[in-house]
């Protein structure tokens, strides 16, 4: 069964490699037989994809210990949901989910693809997912570490199963949003390679990748923030970011497409920045596929890493390919390339959108490096000895000195840009309108300093919150009070029908909305966290920052896969039992690591957040963390999917001119 | 059995890849091709030029659409706006007019285009009587009916 799945991934590499030649020649040469036969090469290669993906899944479900890769990460007594992720717990299974991803998407568009301009793109768009299909596959069949079809010369009886880390509904639910959004990627970067080789260089492609954008990154996004909430519940260290090479592999290309997300809108209405969209997409689909290089290689030190080391000679030649490409093609159209508008004044959302763009472009830019510092440093150390600089990584509190003010600028533009209308603004419209966000922005100074708590930090984010909310708030109540007031519909079906009418505008400020909600959470739990280590002796009880513990005693279970050790503990507030927290310890078996469970409170207020530290038979030591306003993230990260929904749907609008 | 395997799904893939030569070769079509683009590349180049005109008048439009909802919504004062407004109006009349040029150009070119098909296709005699365009195999001349 191993064989037929690298078999069928070298003819699907063979009709990937041929649907190229066919798209590229048969257009050149107008020959429709050849152009016919490369796209049928295109689905063709989708097809077999899939077929290889359908054998790896067959094998996993099949307990078949042939794989060397299902006998590396399943075991024959977890459970399907499990198994049905062990297919991407791997480098292998992984590469082969996101080549896949990328088959199932492009497919799509070439089936779906209707209109005249559109058809007019589909050969070249169809030979660069190809020729991005083609990389995947010349990964998988020539380098075999890569391989999910490689074999065991002696089959096991039992596989090692999922590292116990894995071993939660994460694994579910975070690498199959990231993947669809690194998948997704590949479709507006197509278009743009097909758009500048035909020279359709006008607005309409960017209008055509909107959607594929929007999706790829609130894929991306969902992932990023599934993935913070997985470290927070399952790592047991009460954080939801270390600007681990992982993490920021996947937030260099997330940060980079939603720069590239807001000049797509001044390109389709205003015609301007052209060129630099071309750049924003080409960089953005490189980084996709340079954090997984980055995280998979032997570049750097990260607990994520896997250390291939034989990944340069692939990863490295297709990125150069990718960026000279690109930009060599880019160079050759400039002329197609010229803005349509010029800037009428600088008070206005292009500006606040260049803006944007220059801190998310900069801050992308300075994780790349801080990333990257590790391999930086060992080159200068190794070569340039006399600058006395020593190969070391970036602790996480440099990344937050550089990037977070940087970050606090961008939350602040996001309230500023709300009132701004293209082209222009007027000066003393827009000091009137942000005269009610500032009054509520100083009363939650006033009332932090009077009430709550009175570092600098606290009142200055807070309010920042409350200004960004604020704004947003106001402009929804004018424009549905205009509304209600136009066409005499009560306040709810005016806010509807406003949703309804611009869906791009409205879904946009509900994500600036998860973002204010998003931030909230950040702030409070980085900055008004407490972490106490304390021992209870069995029966006794501490109070802990207004909670009180009483640690009822141990217990502990055998199942078939796992030995558990759980303490009890009841939890009071003003002599009220509000709860029971149960704080684990697991040993999986076949692992020689425990597990730490940790036991979470969660209100709107904060979380209680206990792990089991230490015991023996009279007491036992625990961490107890009371984290402020988490869950707001949590609700963050939900309205962001919302909103992001709602801007994806397709706009009915027959008329433009409303945003 | 794995090779029979292999060897099934690669001679299913390759029918199905060369299927639109198959299909020509079972109903004994001839095949098509066309080297080299149709049509002159001035035409191209004219095309070109008169879409990115439509495409800057349609801006133009969505432009002064957007500055009244500006207006309404308070982001604009009327000062700016009467401002802004001129200067898109005068914008887009001076694209309308070089529109209203490449349109009379690009007619006259396919006028000319047109009589050349035509040429082309089958005009291949000129009436002895009245110089009117016949085509071969005509045996009288349509327009003054003298034989031909």
């Amino acid at each position: 069964m191993a064989e037929i799945g690298y078999i069928v991934l070298i003819l699907a590499l063979v009709s990937s490699l041929y649907s190229i030649v066919a798209l590229v020649i048969g257009t050149r040469l107008n020959h429709h037989l050849l152009r016919d036969s490369g796209r049928r090469a295109f689905l063709a290669a989708c097809a077999l994809v899939s077929i290889a993906a359908a054998i790896l899944w067959y094998a996993i479900f099949a307990h078949d210990f042939q794989f060397a890769y299902v006998s590396l990460y399943t075991r024959t007594d977890m459970s399907w949901i499990y198994l049905l992720s062990c297919f991407w717990a791997g480098h292998a299974g992984s590469l082969l989910f996101w080549v896949w991803l990328i088959t199932v998407l492009g497919a799509i568009v070439v089936i779906r693809s209707k209109s005249e301009h559109v058809k007019e793109l589909m050969p070249y768009f169809s030979a660069v997912v190809m020729g991005t299909v083609a990389f995947f596959l010349i990964l998988m069949v020539f380098e075999p570490s890569s391989s999910p079809f490689n074999i065991n010369a002696i089959v096991p009886p039992e596989g090692n199963g999922l590292n116990p880390m894995l071993d939660n509904i994460g694994m579910i639910i975070h690498p199959p949003p990231l993947f669809i959004g690194y998948a997704g990627f590949t479709i507006p970067f197509a278009f743009a390679i097909a758009a500048m080789i035909t020279k359709k260089l006008d607005n309409q492609w960017v209008k055509t990748i909107r959607s594929w954008t929007l999706l790829s990154w609130l894929m991306l996004g969902m992932g990023i923030v599934v993935g913070m909430w997985w470290a927070y519940v399952e790592l047991g260290w009460g954080g939801f970011w270390a600007w681990d090479p992982i993490e920021n592999s996947s937030l260099m290309p997330w940060l980079m497409g939603t720069a590239f997300l807001h000049t797509i809108i001044i390109q389709s209405r205003r015609g301007m920045l052209k060129i630099w969209n071309i750049v924003l997409i080409v960089l953005t689909f490189t980084l996709c596929i340079f954090g997984t290089y980055m995280n998979r290689s032997d570049l750097l030190r990260s607990v994520h890493n896997y250390r291939l080391q034989d990944l340069h000679w692939y990863f490295l030649p297709f990125m150069a390919i990718v960026l000279i490409g690109s930009f060599g093609l880019l160079y050759y159209r400039r002329r197609y390339l010229k803005s349509e508008s010029q800037l009428d004044s600088f008070v206005s959302k292009e500006t606040s959108f260049l803006l944007n763009n220059i801190l998310l472009v900069g801050s992308t830019l300075i994780v790349f490096v801080l990333s990257l510092w590790f391999a930086f440093s060992g080159w200068f150390a190794r070569n340039m000895s006399w600058l006395h600089i020593e190969q070391t990584t970036v602790e996480p509190t440099k990344y937050n000195q550089i990037v977070v003010p940087i970050f606090l600028i961008l939350f602040l533009l996001i309230g500023i840009c709300v009132f701004l209308g293209w082209r222009k603004t007027s000066s003393k419209k827009l000091i009137r309108n942000f005269l009610v966000p500032a009054i509520v922005a100083l009363t939650v100074c006033v009332l932090l300093a009077i009430l709550g708590p009175r570092e600098w930090y606290a009142l200055t984010l807070f309010p920042l919150c409350a200004f960004v909310a604020a704004t947003h708030l106001q402009a929804w109540y004018r424009e549905a009070r205009a509304r209600h007031k136009m066409k005499g519909v009560n306040y709810l079906r005016a806010i509807g029908g406003l949703i309804l009418s611009n869906r791009p505008r409205y879904g946009g400020m509900l994500v600036h909305f998860g973002i204010v909600l998003l931030a909230m959470g950040i702030i409070g739990s980085s900055v008004f966290d407490t972490k106490d280590l304390i021992n209870l002796p069995v029966g006794s009880s501490m109070t802990v920052q207004g909670y009180n513990l009483e640690y009822e005693g141990l217990s502990d279970e055998q199942t078939p896969s796992k030995y558990i050790v759980t303490a009890t503990l009841d939890v009071k507030i003003g002599g009220k039992l509000v709860g029971k927290l149960t704080p684990q310890r697991r040993w999986s078996t076949g692992w020689e690591k425990p597990v730490t469970e940790v036991a979470i409170r969660t209100t709107l207020k904060e979380d209680l957040y206990i792990i089991l530290e230490e015991w023996d038979d009279e007491s036992a030591w625990f961490s107890v963390l009371v984290n402020p306003l988490v869950v707001w993230m949590w609700i963050g990260g939900g309205v962001i999917l919302l909103g992001g929904l709602i801007a994806y749907w397709p706009d009915q609008r027959k008329q433009r001119g409303t945003d | 059995m794995v090779i029979l395997a292999g060897f099934a799904i690669g001679i299913i893939m390759a029918v199905y890849i060369a299927w639109p030569w198959i299909k020509v070769y079972m109903e004994g079509d001839e095949i098509a091709v066309d080297i080299g683009f149709s049509g002159s590349p001035g035409s191209f180049a004219q095309d070109d030029e008169l879409g990115e005109l439509y495409s800057q008048r349609d801006a133009a439009r969505t432009a002064i659409e957007e500055l009244e909802f500006d207006l309404k919504s308070g982001t604009l004062s009327n000062e700016d706006f009467d401002e802004l407004k001129g200067n898109y109006e005068a914008k887009a009349d001076s694209i309308l007019k070089q529109i209203d040029d490449k349109e009379k150009g690009a007619w006259q070119d396919s006028e000319i285009e047109k009589q050349i098909m035509e040429l082309r296709q089958g005009v291949a005699c000129f009436c002895p009587e009245c110089g009117g365009k016949c085509r071969e195999d005509d045996k009288f001349c349509v327009q003054c009916g003298a034989s031909l």
